[in-house]
């Protein structure tokens, strides 16, 4: 099964979860919390779901 | 007391036999099942707007909704209302199509693909009730718009509505529903996906030069759906529009670009805006036409020049991932595959993309079948004309495609799996975490005609004319 590859982020400041894009894991560029707008580096995530099919 | 919306509708200033929103909001106004208002003030940002839309779709209820008060993204009472869920139903689409209610069946998608072709070249004027008012510099603030959050884990507020854009030195417009995500006051990411206005941006930023994008916020419901199907890179969408109008679309002068862009004169809100070839923001996650979300990632920047609006200004919003968001993609494409396969093999009845397949990825089609092969023919023509299509289902002509128990009962009853399931593997890669990914699935339920096989029961006809209930039971 061929799929995008995508992650979850567990927010460092407020502890939820969402998506993001894997081409975002490894860019440099700070992910946004769309629960309290925190700005992280993906390796600073409270916790990182990266497995895929 | 008056109410909110009678004082928003008696200072709107339409132009007299011009469509726009407000004219059409008047015609389904008097119908509580189609059209209700909220007067209470409500804050689009808290989800009161999807809230409400949300239990209004779980309880089988589909009326367009007009939130009279809403905050605006600061916190403020908005000087625009928003409506949502304008094409939640068949029939509305119809409506916004031109076409008569008793069409909006199978017919519906078919009738907006031969109005492509009636196309009216646009008129400019110089008089567009969309300039009525301008905000520019510090003023063109679009927090002070009734921003909608939609799902729980969006990224933040969206406008939901279309942009426009035209190519380097081309003076045809492409409009394209996207997602606009109000970062900030003076601007935020806009997500483009479609093939024409990412073909345009292409060339933009091949020159090098900041691109000029407008975001429409509001028009009559025939302006929208005309701007829905697939036309050849070169047709100017404004006047494809104009054909669904029956009237040309008025366009006028930007007032950042002038005469080098032209904007719809009776739209609702126009945002003014430019593109620095580059320049990404964070955008999504953001619920989207799949149910699911779209993960975070890099979008373009847009950065608001300036905001204009007619007098009375009502904001439009789609409520995303939900049966107008379906609707709105679905009937078009049902157009495509019967005018498609009515050419080729000449034999298909009717077309639904079912919103259980979210009216993009499921299509059930029925046909005449003519020989046993057509079924699987049929199949294969649909999802190689139609991209981001995963599962068709071809069923007989006595199957009602719009009722899903009689197309599973087909596909339960006639498909033998080792013959009438195929799958088409790697295709390209899947734009979402489909589960079929790159895969489509392929399902001739039409009933075998090249073995003996039984035919489905039946009641005889004259027999259920005859015996009427109503005329029967005690």
């Amino acid at each position: 099964m061929a799929t995008k590859r995508i992650f979850w982020a567990t927010c460092p400041e407020c502890s939820n979860d969402f998506l993001v894009d894997g081409s975002l894991r490894h860019a440099g560029i700070k992910l946004v919390c769309p629960f309290c707008s925190h700005r992280f580096l993906p390796d600073d995530a409270a916790k990182l779901d990266e497995r895929h099919a | 007391m008056s109410s909110p919306r009678a004082s928003v509708r008696s200072s709107r200033s339409s132009v007299a036999g011009v469509k726009d929103l407000g004219g059409y909001l008047d015609t389904i106004a008097g119908d509580p099942a189609e059209y209700r208002s909220v007067s209470r003030p409500v804050n689009p940002m808290n989800f009161d707007v999807t809230g409400i839309l949300e239990n209004l779709d779980r309880s089988g209820r589909y009326p367009t909704v007009l939130f009279e008060n809403p905050l605006d993204v600061h916190g403020d009472p908005s000087l625009f209302p928003v409506v949502s869920n304008l094409w939640a139903t068949r029939e509305r689409c119809a409506d916004s199509a031109g076409v008569p209610r008793g069409e909006a069946g199978w017919q519906l998608g078919l009738r907006l693909a031969e109005k492509v072709a009636q196309k009216l070249d646009p008129v400019i004027v110089r008089d567009a009730p969309v300039q009525a008012n301008v905000w520019r510099g510090a003023d063109a603030d679009m927090w002070r718009l009734p921003v909608v959050r939609h799902s729980e884990m969006d990224l933040g507020g969206v406008l939901t509505m279309a942009l426009a854009m035209h190519a380097p030195g081309e003076d045809f417009y492409n409009v394209t529903f996207v997602k606009h995500f109000a970062e900030s006051p003076e601007g935020g990411g806009v997500t483009i996906h479609s093939a024409d206005m990412s073909r345009m941006l292409r060339l933009w930023e091949r020159r090098g030069e900041t691109i000029p994008v407008i975001n429409i916020l509001g028009h009559h419901p025939s302006f929208w759906t005309g701007t829905l199907n697939n036309t050849p890179w070169g047709d100017n969408e404004y006047a494809t529009a104009g054909g669904f109008l029956g009237q040309p679309v008025r366009l006028a002068p930007s007032v950042t670009w002038g005469d080098k862009f032209l904007v719809p004169a009776d739209a609702e809100i126009i945002i003014e805006g430019e593109i620095t070839p580059g320049e990404k923001t964070i955008v999504d996650p953001f619920g989207e036409i799949s149910r699911q979300y779209q993960p975070q990632e890099l979008a373009p920047m847009m950065r608001v020049k300036a905001i204009t609006f007619r007098d009375g200004a009502i904001m439009q919003d789609v409520f995303s991932g939900h049966r107008e968001h379906m609707l709105l993609g679905s009937i078009p494409r049902e157009g495509t595959i019967y005018q498609h396969l009515a050419g080729k093999l000449g034999t298909v009845t009717a077309v639904n993309m079912p919103l259980s397949g979210c009216g993009r990825y499921t299509a059930y089609i029925a046909i005449k079948k003519a020989t046993d092969f057509q079924g699987k023919q049929a199949a294969l023509m649909a999802a190689a004309h139609v991209p981001n299509l995963q599962v068709v289902v071809v069923v007989d002509d006595d199957i009602d495609v719009f009722d899903e128990s009689d197309v599973l009962w087909a596909v339960n009853t006639y498909v033998d799996p080792s013959t009438d399931i195929d799958t088409i593997k790697n295709l390209r890669p899947p734009t979402d975490p489909r589960g079929l990914g790159s895969t489509r699935v392929l399902l001739d339920a039409t009933r075998p005609t090249n073995i003996a096989f039984p035919t489905k029961l039946r009641v005889p006809p004259d027999a259920v004319a005859r015996m009427n209930p109503s005329e029967w039971l005690d």
